[in-house]
Parts: C-alpha cells; sequence; structure tokens
C-alpha cells in the first residue's frame, strides 16, 4: 500500500506544477486585460445625473469606452511626458430630439469639465447620431485648456 | 550535506523571508503608486522586475519539487519541514500573483 505521506507529497508536486499551466501559457499571457480608460467616481456620478435627466423624455446610453486616456496616459500626463493632449469624448446612442440633447450638453459640459480634471485633456466632445438620419453624426465640442 | 541543506529548516524560513519580500514589494507597487512615479522610470523598474520575479518563480518550481520529494519521499518524518513546504508553497502562488500583477505594470 502506498503509504500518505507519499501521496500527499504528489498533490504538493501537482500543486505547484498545475499553476505553470497558466503562468507558462502564451495564451494566457496574451489574454491579459489591456489598460483601460475607468471614470472617476464623481464623474460617473454627473453622467448619471445627467442620463437620468434625458432619460425622462428619450432613452439613451451614455458612453466613455472609446478614449484613449488609459493608464499610461495619465500616467504620462502626471509624469509631463505628453507630447500633445488627447480629447475627452462622450458618445451619446441614437438620440431623437437634436435640439433637447444640446441644451442639457451645454448644461452639463461645464460640470463634466469640472469632474475630468482640465491637466490631461485638451478639449471635451461630445458625439451623437439622430434617429433619423443616421449617416450624420453630430459632434459638440468643448474647450477645456 | 548539500542535500540536507536545501530542507533544512532554517533555509525554509529563508525562502519564505524571501517570497514575503517580492509579495509585500509588488503590493507597494500596486498600492502606494505616488511612491513610485516619483521615479523617472517606474515602468522600465517594473520590468526589470518583472524578469526578476520570472526566474524566482521558475526556479521556485525546480526547488519546492526538490524539497517535496526530499521531505515527503523520504523514510524520515519531520513535521516541522513538512508544515514550512507547505507555507512555503503558498507564498509561491503569491509571488505567482505579484508577478501576473507586473506583467501588466509596463508597456510591451
Amino acid at each position: 500500500m502506498i503509504p500518505l505521506r507519499k501521496i500527499l507529497g504528489v498533490l504538493l508536486i501537482i500543486g505547484v506544477l498545475f499553476p505553470m499551466l497558466l503562468f507558462l501559457n502564451p495564451f494566457a499571457w496574451g489574454m491579459r486585460r489591456a489598460p483601460e480608460y475607468v471614470r472617476s467616481e464623481r464623474l460617473e456620478k454627473v453622467l448619471e445625473e445627467m442620463n437620468n435627466e434625458i432619460n425622462k423624455s428619450e432613452d439613451i446610453e451614455i458612453e466613455t469606452y472609446n478614449n484613449t486616456p488609459n493608464l499610461w496616459y495619465l500616467r504620462d500626463c502626471q509624469n509631463d511626458k505628453l507630447d500633445s493632449l488627447e480629447n475627452f469624448e462622450i458618445q451619446f446612442s441614437k438620440v431623437k430630439n437634436d435640439s433637447f440633447i444640446k441644451e442639457k450638453i451645454k448644461k452639463y459640459a461645464p460640470l463634466i469639465g469640472e469632474e475630468i480634471g482640465c491637466k490631461c485633456y485638451d478639449s471635451l466632445i461630445f458625439k451623437f447620431e439622430l434617429k433619423e438620419n443616421e449617416m450624420q453624426q453630430s459632434v459638440i465640442g468643448f474647450k477645456i485648456k | 550535506m548539500k542535500n540536507s541543506f536545501l530542507i533544512s529548516v532554517s533555509f525554509l524560513k529563508y525562502q519564505s523571508a524571501a517570497y514575503l519580500f517580492v509579495i509585500l514589494w509588488t503590493v507597494l507597487i500596486a498600492k502606494v503608486q505616488s511612491m513610485f512615479v516619483i521615479f523617472k522610470y517606474t515602468e522600465l523598474i517594473n520590468e526589470v522586475l518583472f524578469f526578476i520575479y520570472f526566474v524566482v518563480v521558475l526556479s521556485s518550481v525546480i526547488l519546492l519539487i526538490k524539497q517535496i520529494s526530499r521531505i515527503y519521499f523520504s523514510s524520515e518524518s519531520n513535521i516541522k519541514r513538512s508544515v514550512w513546504i507547505v507555507v512555503n508553497i503558498f507564498l509561491y502562488y503569491g509571488v505567482l500573483l505579484a508577478d501576473l500583477y507586473l506583467a501588466s505594470q509596463f508597456r510591451s
């Protein structure tokens, strides 16, 4: 009969070798998450407030995922290593009422500008498409610096 | 002499201390980043650390397997050593995670 100690030893060796399947797996390294833009809590709050106000009359979603400012960009900005400043982009899903959205954008742009910290961005850009005319994209920009 | 040194309790303790140091240093990098951004070459240092930790992990695999086989597959039983090796294996998992974290802290 195999003694219990030897079985334990084999289990421990498996326990040491098993994580290597992940650690030395090139696919696992390839899957590592790229640094992406993460909203600050205060910005999240302002955007939620804006979203709620707009959603009273029409159903839209506000996205900030396509911003370049990721971990590296913000670190470079902190260390003054940036050659040029990026814009901060806020995208709306398709909207019905053009003038209503523009009015809300004008109301919230200064608040958002305050929350994103002006040091690292050149302009605040709002982008949206009209439901009736999908080919045309409206862009409204506010200079921060 | 060489064989018994690798499984001596004092060596197992030093091994744990080394693993703990690696883990704590990575926790510092993760939690107190403001301490590190004052260095101009933070990312380069992180990259060098990543490769050092990588070598530590790979050599640990060989070392741990040697230790386990000498402690668990010999007729002589020593509870103290058997417990230390298990502690070291858990700390080795911590070093693995630390290295995986550092992999995301430099630009490739």
